[in-house]
């Protein structure tokens, strides 16, 4: 950016050649790697900086930052239809889950609550969203472990889903669908019929997915025992959704929480585990894609009609106050607090994101574990970058 | 910071207790409406046993040089860490205690706390929100600026 | 020479024999590359693969050659040019002076080594420099490690592979390949030589063992730490481009090529059908035109086995290197060493 100055300019230069001092130094005690930004293995571009012993890690620390985009920011000078759109982008690959908890927490300021189709529409997003995020999580487990074949089933399986959305909100990656008051268009005909065949088929993408890498021995010897996080510590940290759960905290916020969503008028049962480790992780996620594909069957049945879409006026000016609302997103528990004192747009928007807790915990985790264990813990915390960053 | 948490209808105030607390810690800070300084440091801790969430503002004080210093949480949530070193390099509030304060996100010397209401978005100085011609004919106030003090 | 006698003076039979050899080394290699990396990888993989190139894709392996070649020569700067350089050239050598000991046919070989055996598995462990000298003179950490898992993986495989061969030379009495050739086609499975006497059968445990140390000495998946794309992004090749990637490509799949030849030979009875078809009764009767079918079968055989490496490969995650250490130090060798001693026993006895 030109508008930097030459100052701030030349001690970005500074500071990025003391970083790569770092990197240089060969101490003799151990070796300083860096799996550096751009890795295959990282989803995005997140750095860890390891100081090796042989082949175990003595120390480590992510250093995130390198796609901070300045999302707090940026919503101070937009209009609230305009941060839906630019939110999306947090966690990119379940889009829609992004904007839930702002639209909320924007419609708890205003007061007004989503007609009851609206809300069930949103919730079938919502999971169909989580879906597509936590299928892609599957596939790119084998990634990193080596196995190359389950990446191109979850892709595969996860078009269909993708399309379903595209179907519904014009959008693959970035449905910017929601609005305050409700959604913005109803759903198109045949979508119905088309998602009950979809979720069949995941169900038995899930299948498959367990026979082809969960029950591998290889997979489990990876996995069972690497990386165990106990409750007490996840709690600290701040881990939410399935790293949570899979210490043995039962907390989910779909059913601890009472919001405008239809998770009231379903049934699912929230798997824990009591283990720590990355395979309880894993597990964990695989079981929660098959709980979503009975959500959204169970909410495809019990669709109520009516309108989408709550009056409101033709510009919105949200109402002086503040509101915090959080869900149970994909990756974990994603958070807004609005303050808006009365404009078109917000004064104040805080994210939080669940990635961002959720690799906090890394410098601990990390302690004593071989190198090829960091790619494994990495992979079964599952972070996207997008959500660290913001 | 002094405080005693009481979570919602209960009136235990043993702060050993908070370590079975699960933080969905996020301290933001707020602006003028609501508090008596011009900073605030908000957050949120979540009990994760008895289902209750609390949100606890706390206002702080700038000192004589203009900065301002509040206590860190790290040994009651050590996930406490990164948070706090965003909002130090944020806002500019240094925590007594904490270990490793540095930056998370901006380069090492980066001047200058980003999100303070009176550090500039560069983008919109630099260029005019193009989105101001598709929008329909508001009523007078135009928001898109980049200055909100 | 075949049954037209044909006097070719000496230098024309070593002309034949180089030609033959760089053939024998490079055909199976694209063979391989083509039919299993690009189709049957994506096959299982639910699409389709290369069919841009060539008909259904054909002409992709010459493709992607030329794309290799014709990149800039790029030798990092810390590196030591010289034996940087050097690495990916002693892993193709090794492979071409391991095929020079496989037998083709009756009289379709290079040399008729009477301690085949015994070279082809002292050859076989050079490569081990290469993948070494390529990880430590690339001057990036990432080699670094990948050279160093490389050294004690392939080091540990080694001896796993030794020993299974150990028995089915027990069982042939010969380490010269082609009489172990000749004695599992002119076998017989307690009197009846309807399939001669492929040594699969006795020494399956030594099979199994010795596939799996292929799969090893190959860093192929499950045992491809030293490259382990998702940690070291390949590892000791990470900073090799151009055409010294493809010569450690070529190598790759060469050495595999040739490993099945060569576990073809000794288990699954080599270029020969047996001999009681044809009612041949020791190797000076067979008749001359096996030299020709006999490559054939033995690439047949190859393919096969190099079907199943390719196949455990794209299927499997991969071990850890302490789980893969634990692997052959703790299961595979005293399995051999058990797999030798039953051999022993039995041959004595039986």
């Amino acid at each position: 950016m030109t508008m930097l100055s030459e100052r701030q300019q030349m001690s970005y230069i500074a500071a990025q050649a003391a970083d790569a001092r770092l990197n240089v130094e060969l101490e003799t005690e151990g070796m300083t790697l860096n799996i550096g930004p751009q890795h295959p293995a990282t989803h995005g571009t997140l750095r860890i900086i390891a100081r090796l012993d042989g082949e175990q890690v003595v120390w480590a620390e992510p250093s995130a930052g390198y796609m901070h985009r300045g999302y707090e920011k940026l919503t101070e000078v937009r209009t609230f239809p305009q941060v839906t759109a630019l939110i999306n982008r947090i966690d990119w690959l379940g889009s829609f889950a992004n904007e839930v908890p702002f639209i909320l927490a924007a419609e708890q300021l205003m007061d007004i609550e989503a007609p009851p189709r609206a809300q069930h529409i949103r919730t079938i997003l919502f999971e169909l969203s989580r879906i597509a995020n936590v299928s892609l999580f599957l596939g790119d487990l084998g990634v990193q472990m080596g196995a190359v074949t389950p990446v191109f089933m979850a892709f595969r399986d996860r078009e269909y889903v993708l399309n379903l959305i595209e179907g519904a909100t014009g959008g693959r990656f970035h449905p910017n669908f929601d609005r305050i008051g409700g959604l913005k268009d109803d759903l198109p005909k045949g979508w119905l019929d088309e998602t009950r065949q979809v979720m069949k088929k995941l169900r038995n993408f899930c299948d498959e997915i367990e026979d082809l890498l969960f029950g591998n021995e290889i997979f489990q010897s990876r996995t069972r025992g690497i990386g165990v996080i106990p409750a007490d510590v996840a709690r600290q940290y701040g881990l939410s959704g399935a790293n949570l759960r899979a210490s043995g905290v039962d907390w989910d916020l779909r059913r601890d929480q009472s919001l405008p969503l239809a998770y009231d008028k379903v049934d699912f049962r929230v798997w824990t585990h009591p283990d720590g480790d990355s395979w309880a992780r894993c597990w964990i996620r695989l079981q929660e894609v098959r709980e979503a594909t009975k959500i959204v069957d169970q909410l495809i049945e019990t669709l109520p009609p009516g309108p989408v879409m709550t009056k409101v006026p033709r510009i919105i000016k949200v109402p002086e106050g503040e509101a915090w609302v959080s869900t149970e997103n994909p990756l974990g528990e994603m958070g807004y607090y609005v303050v808006s004192k009365g404009d078109l747009g917000p004064f104040r928007v805080k994210i939080r994101s669940a990635s961002f807790n959720n690799i906090s915990i890394t410098p601990w985790v990390l302690k004593g574990v071989y190198v090829p264990d960091i790619i494994t813990i990495l992979a079964s915390l599952y972070f996207i970058l997008g959500d660290i960053d913001r | 910071m002094d405080w005693m948490p009481s979570p919602f209808g209960d009136g235990e105030n043993d702060p050993t207790e908070e370590v079975e607390e699960d933080p969905a810690a996020s301290e933001i800070r707020q602006g003028y409406t609501g508090g008596d300084t011009r900073f605030q440091m908000l957050a949120r801790v979540t009990d994760t046993r008895r289902h209750v969430s609390v949100t606890l503002k706390a206002d702080l004080p700038q000192h004589d040089d203009g900065t301002m210093s509040i206590e860190s949480w790290i040994p009651v949530y050590a996930g406490a860490n990164w948070h706090e070193r965003e909002t130090h390099e944020m806002f500019g509030i240094s925590f007594d205690g904490h270990p490793d304060l540095r930056n998370m996100y901006l380069p090492g010397d980066f001047e200058g706390y980003p999100l303070r209401k009176d550090f500039p978005l560069l983008a919109r100085l630099v260029k005019p929100w193009p989105g101001i011609v598709d929008v329909e004919p508001m009523p007078a106030s135009d928001d898109d600026e980049g200055d909100d003090s | 020479m075949m049954s037209i006698a044909l006097e070719i003076p000496y230098w024309g039979q070593s002309l034949l024999r180089v030609l033959g050899g760089i053939g024998a080394v490079l055909l199976p290699a694209g063979t391989i590359v083509y039919l299993f990396l690009f189709k049957m990888m994506s096959f299982m993989q639910s699409r389709l693969g290369p069919m841009e190139a060539g008909p259904y894709g054909s002409m992709q392996l010459l493709a992607e050659v030329g794309k290799w070649l014709q990149k800039e020569d790029i030798i990092p700067e810390n590196a030591d040019a010289k034996i940087y350089k050097l690495a990916p050239v002693i892993v193709l050598v090794s492979t071409f002076l391991l095929v020079v000991v496989v037998p083709f046919g009756p009289d379709a070989l290079f040399t008729d080594f009477s301690a085949g055996v015994f070279y082809a598995l002292a050859i076989g462990s050079v490569s081990v420099i290469g993948i070494l000298v390529a990880g430590w003179s690339s001057a990036n950490k990432y080699s670094l490690l990948g050279g160093l898992r490389a050294a004690g993986q392939l080091i540990a495989y080694e001896l796993p592979m030794v020993l299974a061969v150990v028995g089915v030379v027990i069982q042939a009495g010969s380490m010269n390949l082609q009489q172990i050739v000749v004695a599992q086609n002119s076998g017989s499975i307690f009197g009846w030589d309807g399939v001669g006497f492929p040594f699969v059968l006795t020494q399956f445990v030594g099979f199994l063992i010795f596939m799996i140390a292929v799969q090893a000495e190959l860093t192929q998946v499950p045992f491809d730490m030293p490259i382990a794309e998702s940690e070291l992004v390949s590892g000791y090749m990470t900073e090799y481009s151009g055409f010294r990637f493809l010569i450690f490509f070529i190598g790759e799949f060469a050495t595999a090529g040739v490993f099945a030849f060569i576990a073809s030979v000794l288990f699954l009875g080599g270029w020969g059908i047996p001999f009681s078809w044809f009612g041949w009764e020791s190797l000076d009767a067979v008749d001359g035109w096996m030299n020709i079918v006999g490559p054939v079968i033995m690439l047949t055989k190859m393919l096969v086995l190099t079907g199943i490496i390719m196949w455990v490969r794209f299927s499997y995650p991969r071990f850890r290197e302490d789980q893969l250490q634990k692997f052959a130090w703790k299961v595979l060798i005293p399995l051999s060493l058990a797999n030798i001693a039953v051999t022993a026993i039995l041959k004595v006895a039986i």
